[in-house]
């Protein structure tokens, strides 16, 4: 027993003390768990949490993001007002920036870097330039707005408003709000096909998962899960984009659909319900944050198991992992 | 009578750029509140009102809400009434505009709902809901000065607590279950409206009957009961803060929103 302590002990210091280079991506996953105000960060390789990152610099860490050279990790911290930037290399709080009014969700332009965030408490999309450490200003958008996404191209960034149920879509760099496409009640997350012509949009409180055209700017496919405790929430495409994974919240599954047709394939038991997904970079394994069992599961997407469930911290909302850059012409994971 | 507008200077601006024809926005949508100005029924429906003209505005709509103090002076152009009164007045106003979508947000009255009229919708909960809900969490712990509420200003799950925030910020006051009733019928009013695309009452009565997943921040897709009556998950309150939810799990299928309250008609 001591001995496997002391192993397991060195492995650690090891695992810690072994130098990555600053241009390299550690292939870490990171865990934001939104009520102990902590990040957690896992080992690829042994999935091991090697360290719990307990100084964010603010409250309720949720969505998470990498700067486009993949060297900040950036953590919006709603009840804070605040975005955190933190090293993904030492694991450590370089600084915190303004994130508007209850930043939520937020994805980085491709183009700019810019975070573009929803602000829920002010109905905000509100755009921050990480370097700089400011507001740039905001776009008025339906009343609680979520997910947020932008087209590989950076031309159009879409976002969801949970509370006014509609598909928002802003062209870039005017930033004018084009369309307004009311989807099923309570939107939360969104995704884009790697040629930035669909959305792929969860509706929780629907339970329903659409499929919008952005030019025509109209819902082109509509899913209704089946189970009834089903409350879609995030949703990724896997590599060659012929499957769409969805988390199901309170159904505590991930649903496997036909990207195309969006019937179900499978159906994929996880922990208690499962909120945000990651792809790592080759999308051949999809992490889940499960909110009420305070786990994060690892699912294999070519058989569909999962491989491996690691406990984290209280109430993991998000998760990502630290192995890509964000480049032109590159769909989400 | 006192019309509140909102959406007006953003109308304006959508009108300016094209994006809106005068035509259509020209329409206001009027929805009538009998019950006290200022009270908290009347600021859940001003709050409900805001969000309504906020979302209607990318849509094109706008509407109004307009305090009379009786249904002898609901405007002709009005195609919803909310009634906040804890008495009988809803089914009166149901049974005097037949044509109209009338919401009650202040009676609790059973018999209200075993009626069964057309067109009258119950937000605030039956007497029977709050009766069945507190027999199911008896049979769970101590009970002492508890009760069962539709909504409660410290409740922050299923984006309750963003609700609750926004009406502490607009107010200053917790949003009480009387505000989050006559909020919801407006809210109501103008999803209707706007995913119908119709300002016409018939269309709105139509719809609110084949609801199947109005989002109300309690975490379930919610509808109505051919009683009319709002089928809704109950929060269990002890000592102000929220102990439980109803359908008590463990008890009751804790998704079949039918364990609470009578749910048919009067024969």
């Amino acid at each position: 027993m001591r001995i496997k302590h002391w192993c397991l002990a060195l492995g650690l210091y090891l695992g810690a003390m072994v130098p990555v280079a600053a241009d390299e991506l550690t292939g870490r996953l990171f865990v934001s768990n939104e009520w102990d105000h902590t990040v957690s960060v896992i080992d690829p390789e042994t999935w091991e949490v090697i360290k719990v990152i307990d100084e964010i610099g603010g409250e309720r860490p949720r969505d998470m993001g990498f700067s486009r050279d993949g060297t900040k990790l950036y953590v919006a911290l709603g009840i804070s007002d605040l975005i955190a930037i933190i090293d993904p290399y030492e694991m450590e709080l370089i600084e915190t920036i303004p994130g508007g009014d209850d930043p939520e969700a937020f994805t980085v332009h491709p183009e700019t870097g810019h975070i573009y965030v929803s602000n829920e408490a002010t109905a905000q999309l509100m755009q921050v330039d990480p370097e700089a450490g400011e507001l740039k200003g905001g776009i008025d958008v339906g009343l609680e707005p979520e997910g947020v996404v932008s087209t590989p191209d950076g031309s159009i960034i879409a976002v969801v408003s949970e509370s006014s149920h509609m598909v928002h879509l802003i062209t870039w760099p005017d930033h004018d709000v084009v369309a307004n496409i009311l989807v099923g009640t309570r939107p939360r997350e969104l995704t884009v096909t790697a040629d930035g012509k669909y959305l792929y949009v969860t509706s929780e409180v629907a339970g329903e998962i659409n499929i919008i055209d952005i030019e025509a700017r109209d819902i082109v496919k509509n899913h209704r899960f089946s189970q009834r405790r089903a409350r879609p929430k995030d949703v990724r495409l896997n590599a060659d984009e012929s499957l769409v994974f969805v988390s199901l919240g309170r159904d505590n599954t991930v649903a496997v659909l036909d990207a195309e047709t969006l019937e179900e394939v499978d159906l994929i038991d996880v922990g208690d319900r499962p909120w945000g997904l990651a792809m790592n970079r080759d999308r051949s394994l999809l992490a889940v944050a499960n909110g009420e069992s305070d786990d994060v599961s690892i699912i294999d997407t070519e058989t569909l198991e999962v491989i491996k469930d690691i406990p984290v911290g209280d109430s993991p909302w998000g998760v990502i992992f630290h192995d890509y850059k964000i480049e032109k012409e590159m769909a989400p994971r | 009578m006192n019309r509140t507008r909102y959406a007006a200077p953003l109308l304006a601006g959508l009108i300016g750029m094209g994006l809106v024809s005068a035509s259509v926005a020209d329409e206001i949508v009027s929805i009538a509140f009998i019950g006290e100005d200022g009270s908290d029924a009347y600021k859940g429906a001003e709050m409900g009102l805001e969000e309504i003209n906020r979302a209607g505005g990318f849509l094109g709509y706008e509407f109004s809400l307009d305090v009379v103090a009786s249904h002898d002076d609901i405007a002709d152009d009005a195609i919803a009434v909310v009634v906040t009164s804890d008495g009988d007045d809803a089914g009166s106003v149901a049974d005097g505009f037949p044509a109209l979508a009338v919401f009650n947000t202040g009676s609790d009255d059973d018999a209200l709902r075993e009626a069964c009229r057309d067109n009258l919708f119950s937000i605030m909960p039956s007497a029977s809901m709050r009766q069945d809900a507190l027999e199911q969490w008896h049979q769970q712990a101590d009970d002492h000065d508890i009760a069962a509420v539709a909504h409660h200003h410290a409740f922050r799950r299923y984006s309750s607590g963003d609700l609750n925030g926004r009406f502490v910020e607009a107010y200053d006051e917790p949003m009480t279950e009387r505000a989050w009733t006559a909020f919801v019928a407006l809210r109501m009013v103008g999803d209707g409206v706007t995913r119908t695309a119709s300002r016409e009452a018939d269309t709105l009565i139509q719809h609110l009957k084949d609801l199947e997943s109005f989002d109300a921040s309690k975490g379930q897709p919610l509808s109505f009961r051919e009683n009319g009556q709002l089928r809704q998950p109950l929060w269990i309150v002890q000592d102000d803060s929220v102990i439980g939810e109803a359908p008590v799990d463990g008890v009751v299928d804790p998704d079949d929103l039918d364990t609470l309250g009578n749910i048919s008609c009067a024969d």
